[in-house]
């Protein structure tokens, strides 16, 4: 049997997928501490590890993400976009639109029905709408983020946060938290921010139903919530929104192999 | 393919007036790159090899040697910025020496510039302050008048930093925002002075005869410039999009019969018969400015499978696709052809219509699969045009990619992405 | 529901009832509802010098002008907008020469009622980032309360463009973008910016020529497009208008500098800018309202009454944006701000009709504070007003992507402060969006900046509010 690699390296966590007998046959992610190589290599030996497989079986290996040119075993490198994309089609072949909040930026990607990319829209220069705004609030406010979703689902009076920078929307919330406002309003206003910075990214591309959220954000049931109200759309979330780029990596590397050997 | 091969005398010297300093930091171009201020000596190459058939080549060296002797010998250096609306023709006439100011790419002057200019300004016309502040390179030390043909604030922007910072006169040109016969005269107008400016400087009187010359000479390069850029409309396209740039931008700081012998030899070789025929996707590459010195976009796209077919840009290239009629009066036919006949930049008013359709008639004529649209950061009006463009790409279903830059080293995996994902598009949809 | 805040502007009872059913039209597609209406009122409580009947009156005249622009389709006009700095003269005199021609600067309006006084703008300009204008920043937020208003739809499209392109870059992209989009003709009234200005107050004669005769073009071409009769004579009386206006204002600006200041500084500058943009409601009744105002002011200098403190130090402004909150600041720091850069005409001289008008319309407007010329010519203003008004100190406020004033800020400063020694502080901001820049961010500046012209120990009258 063919074994696959895909490697998604971001700035913030490293994802590895084995793919092989077209099925996932197991997954990890590791934060990225030191540096992506070594994380690179980290997650994909746990993965091995995980699957019972040694290096040696593996046939072809596809790096993407932010550190993607770092990844020394990789065969081929691909962009996250296109990963993303073929990660999601694979998953749910229905889904036109994907909304992909990472640590440290933001995209929707468009695809056709047959999970094509046709456009995209990428928030790179700025935190707001990323991973790192939800990051760097959860901290201010002292509570993790794994929390933050829960939280914000129990609030009913969600705050404007409307400053559009990270640093400066920081001050607001102390601020606002400052003149006694509940921690699970204030959540809610942050999800509502990031909701609203990504559908004025995605508005020049549009949303077309189904529309899928990846990332580390897709785990967070309050972005969901937020962005379904923000676009108006249903969202889902594949099980594990993180290793949707590695799987659509692994799948490159499948289809880069049988190419080779036809 | 462009190939570097470094001299062995490494150091300048007897360079009385012009002083050269070395900046500490480690090479930042690929060995590919034509503009490689070679950390060792500071100078300038540029070797085009096609399919090794042979090397043209052409050391930019000699050039910078010339340049010492000129200005040793008391010649003027006249700075201009070149986009396009100054006649390079009126510097030649009056025996100066034009010195385009058209570096960028890099964050270090861009950073300089910040105890001048603020940072909402196209990093463009930061950097040209901010490469005087450095004191690298020479060329920006020793020009005796700067010329700038103001086109919108940005670029006024660089004729202010130069007028408060430095001493260095600054002589500005409108450039009026519509194709009216009032903004003709006032163009005109702007030639005239500029014409009595290099007279009071360089002593020299422009005739019409030695105007005529250069006016010739110019037609000539630009040419073969546009010959040479037909050939990249075929199939083969043997001279890459990078390869063309060099020899574009080389047009603007080499003496004009030595690169006129360069552009000769490398249309020659251009259109010999090839055996081998490569089919690349091609795009056209349009925006704002490309300096001299940015070629990250090319890199990414042309090392990712992709040929830039043909570019247009309204700052930092030689536009050559219009001579100038070299009889009558000679300002008006500058006029002509550089403000009148000149396709729009987008901070002309009501500038889409006419810039689209030549860039859609590029499309065609180059047969572009796609099209990168690269501005850089803060300058509004290609984000209006660029998104514009982008709508009317999207009704024709051409490819589309819209990104800009502030020449910082930190964009450089963002835009890695935009480019590899595009050219993964176009490579699906080709 | 909105009764009390009509009447906290100046409007009588009567008029309330008759343009009541207006008024609900315009609320409702503004979706201004009872929040909107208590936030409002508080903030004119707050902000103005809602004593002062003056002031209140000034205040309905916005809101007229509002009324009037949202209406205008349903009114049966024909709409032009102008876009900021207008050529007012000429936007006026299109208002004067047909009944059934509205014409009016939606980006002041806009600003000076729903953002300034509802605080309402963010919808607005989330709405034309998501059509296109950079996200965020970037593109001037004045131009996206225009793009975002119609193509949300608050305010009707209109069936000509002016274009005052003769100073800045983004207005003649955000006009064009919108003639791309929604197929409007733009009229652009143009200038080359490349002046040295070094003899200033000289200005080139070419330069005036050449605004003179695209004025004179633009008003041709208006005529055609709007099949319109406007003529020399509507200009005349146009200009006469605004001179009339120009006077009644150039009144209150003296009594501006008083020691103590007699109005809050958001009241000075609503009043202001009647002269800037103002095109209906504000020149057929700006006049008799500042009169008014000036009356009440007279009064108040007789009785020794003020806004601020007597002999706190004092300061001019480049401009300030639709913030109220931070000029509040400021003056909460105890600072008076005796006038500003944008508002001050130098020597408030009005423009007799000449005969060669468009000519003299053109050196106006190039002479008018020195930018519309070159950025020499305006640090020499910056630095004649700081002079003339004796302050002791300037706070060079700047919209960050307005960069006919941001590329010689730090040249400003270093001017001013070498050569009249008085301390400047640079203030980046912007004019219409205060998501990115709050006050907050601006508090720790200005409060060492007040400590620095002359405030001894912290002042402890700034809370939060």
């Amino acid at each position: 049997m063919s074994y696959y690699v895909g490697v998604d390296v971001g700035a913030g966590t490293a994802k590895a997928v084995i793919f092989g007998n077209n099925s996932i046959i197991t997954y990890s992610v590791r934060p990225v501490l030191d540096n992506v190589a070594a994380a690179a290599e980290r997650v994909t030996l746990e993965a091995l590890k995980r699957a019972g497989l040694s290096r040696n079986s593996i046939n072809y290996v596809v790096s993407t993400g932010y550190g993607r040119s770092s990844v020394g075993f990789a065969d081929k490198v691909s962009s996250e976009i296109i990963c993303h994309a073929k990660g999601v089609y694979y998953l749910k072949p229905e889904s036109r639109t994907i909304i992909d909040i990472g640590a440290q930026d933001s995209k929707v990607i468009r695809i056709t029905g047959s999970g094509k990319v046709i456009d995209f829209a990428m928030n790179d220069k700025c935190a707001a709408g990323t991973g790192r705004f939800l990051e760097v609030m959860a901290s201010v406010l002292g509570i993790t983020l794994e929390d933050l979703g829960p939280l914000s689902l129990e609030s009913r009076n969600p705050c404007r946060i409307s400053s559009t920078c990270t640093v400066f929307a920081e001050s607001e919330v102390v601020i606002l938290r400052a003149q006694g406002n509940s921690v699970k309003d204030l959540v809610a206003g942050i999800h509502q921010a990031v909701a609203k910075r990504v559908t004025i990214l995605g508005a020049g591309i549009g949303f077309e139903n189904e529309v899928v959220l990846t990332g580390g954000a897709g785990k967070n049931v309050g972005i969901k919530k937020s962005l379904e109200e923000a676009t108006g759309m249903k969202i889902s979330t594949p099980l594990e929104p993180q290793i949707t780029g590695a799987l659509g990596a692994a799948l490159i590397a499948q289809n880069e192999f049988g190419s080779m050997h036809p | 393919m462009i190939q570097i091969s470094p001299r062995s005398d490494e150091t300048q010297k007897g360079t009385s007036s012009l002083q050269f300093f070395r900046r500490n930091r480690p090479e930042r171009f690929d060995t590919d790159s034509m503009h490689a201020f070679d950390t060792s000596s500071n100078r300038f190459y540029l070797l085009t090899d096609f399919f090794g058939s042979g090397k043209v080549s052409f050391d930019l060296d000699i050039r910078y040697r010339e340049l010492l002797e000129l200005k040793n010998s008391g010649k003027k250096f006249i700075g201009y910025i070149p986009n396009g609306y100054l006649p390079e023709e009126l510097i030649w006439a009056c025996d100066a020496v034009p010195i385009p100011l058209c570096r960028g790419g890099e964050s270090a002057p861009v950073i300089a510039s910040a105890r001048c200019l603020l940072r909402f300004l196209d990093p463009f016309c930061r950097a040209q302050i901010g490469y005087r502040i450095l004191k690298e390179d020479p060329l920006y030390q020793n020009i005796d008048l700067l010329i700038v043909p103001v086109t919108d604030n940005h670029i006024r922007a660089i004729a202010d930093s130069w007028n408060f910072y430095t001493d260095v006169p600054v002589h500005r040109i409108g450039v009026p925002h519509a194709k009216t016969d009032h903004g003709f005269l006032y163009y005109v107008d702007g030639l005239h002075s500029v014409k009595e400016m290099l007279e009071k400087l360089t002593g020299n009187i422009i005739t019409d005869q030695r105007l005529k010359q250069e006016i010739i000479l110019s037609n000539e390069i630009k040419d073969l410039l546009r010959k040479i850029s037909l050939v990249r409309a075929l199939e083969t396209g043997p001279v890459s999009g990078k390869e063309f740039l060099r020899l574009n931008q080389a047009c603007l700081y080499t003496n004009p019969h030595r690169i006129l012998e360069v552009l000769g030899l490398v249309y020659k070789k251009a259109t010999e018969k090839r055996s081998i025929i490569l089919k690349r996707p091609k795009v056209l590459l349009t925006g704002s400015t490309l300096a001299l010195g940015d070629y990250k976009v090319y890199d990414l796209i042309e090392q990712n499978g992709v040929s830039v077919a043909i570019e247009e840009f309204c700052e930092g290239t030689k536009y050559y696709w219009r001579d100038v009629i070299s009889g009558g009066n000679l300002l008006q036919r500058l006029a002509d052809c550089y403000f009148m006949k000149r396709i729009p930049g987008a901070f002309f008013r009501g500038a889409a219509r006419e810039r689209f359709q030549f860039l859609l008639n590029l499309i065609r004529d180059f047969k572009a699969d796609g099209v990168v649209w690269y501005s850089l950061m803060y300058r509004d009006s290609f984000d209006v045009e660029g998104h514009l463009f982008g709508n009317l790409m999207k009704k024709l279903e051409i490819p589309f990619l819209q990104i800009s830059s502030e020449y910082e080293d930190s964009e450089k995996g963002a835009l890695q992405t935009k480019i590899e994902t595009f050219i993964e598009i176009l490579l699906e949809a080709v | 529901m909105f009764s009390e805040l009509f009447k906290l502007c100046g409007f009588e009872s009567g008029e309330i009832k008759n343009e009541r059913s207006r008024i609900d039209e315009v609320f409702e597609i503004l979706e201004v509802g009872p929040e909107d209406i208590e936030i409002a009122k508080e903030r004119i409580h707050k902000y103005f010098d809602i004593d002062l009947l003056g002031i209140r009156k000034v205040l309905g005249l916005w809101f007229r002008e509002l009324i009037e622009m949202v209406l205008a389709k349903k009114d049966g006009k024909r709409i032009v907008y102008v876009s900021y700095p207008p050529v007012a003269e000429i936007a006026a005199a299109l208002s004067l020469s047909s009944e059934n021609i509205y014409c009016s600067c939606p980006d002041v309006v806009l600003s000076n009622t729903l953002n300034l006084i509802f605080n309402k703008i963010n919808p607005v300009l989330e709405t034309a980032e998501k059509n296109g204008l950079s996200p965020g920043i970037a593109f001037c937020s004045y131009l996206q309360t225009r793009l975002g208003a119609i193509v949300k739809g608050i305010v009707p499209k209109p069936d000509l463009l002016i274009a005052s392109s003769y100073l800045c870059d983004l207005t003649p992209a955000a006009d064009q973008w919108l003639h791309e989009m929604f197929d409007i003709p733009v009229l652009y009234v143009d200038n080359v910016f490349d002046v040295g200005g070094e003899d200033w107050p000289q200005i080139e004669e070419r330069k005036a020529v050449y605004l003179a005769t695209e004025m004179s073009e633009a008003v041709e071409h208006t005529k055609k497009l709007l099949g319109c009769d406007l003529s020399e004579n509507h200009i005349k009386k146009a200009i006469s208008l605004r001179n009339s206006l120009d006077s009644a204002l150039g009144e209150i600006r003296r009594l501006g500098q008083t020691d103590p200041l007699l109005l809050k500084y958001n009241s000075y500058k609503i009043a202001n800018e009647l002269a800037a943009s103002c095109i209906g409601a504000g020149l057929r009744k700006g006049e008799e309202t500042l009169r008014i105002l000036h009356e009440e002011l007279e009064k108040k200098v007789q009785i020794g009454a003020s806004a601020l403190k007597k002999g706190v130090p004092r300061v001019i402004v480049t401009m300030l944006p639709y913030n109220p909150e931070l000029t509040d600041v400021i003056e909460n720091l105890g600072l008076a701000i005796v006038g500003s850069a944008a508002l001050a005409l130098p020597g408030g001289n009005p423009t007799p009709p000449s005969k060669f008008l468009f000519r003299q319309l053109a050196e106006d407007l190039m002479k008018w504070r020195g930018a519309n010329y070159s950025s020499w010519a305006y640090i020499v203003h910056l630095k004649e007003l700081a002079k003339r008004l004796g302050v002791d100190g300037l706070i060079f406020w700047y919209h960050y992507s307005c960069r006919q004033y941001s590329i010689l800020s730090l040249k400003a400063k270093e001017v001013i402060e070498n050569e009249l020694g008085i301390p400047v502080l640079l203030l980046e901001g912007d004019y219409c969006d205060s998501r990115s820049r709050t006050t907050d961010q601006m508090i720790t500046k200005l409060e060492t900046f007040a400590e620095v012209v002359g405030l001894r120990g912290k002042n402890e009258l700034l809370r939060r509010c």
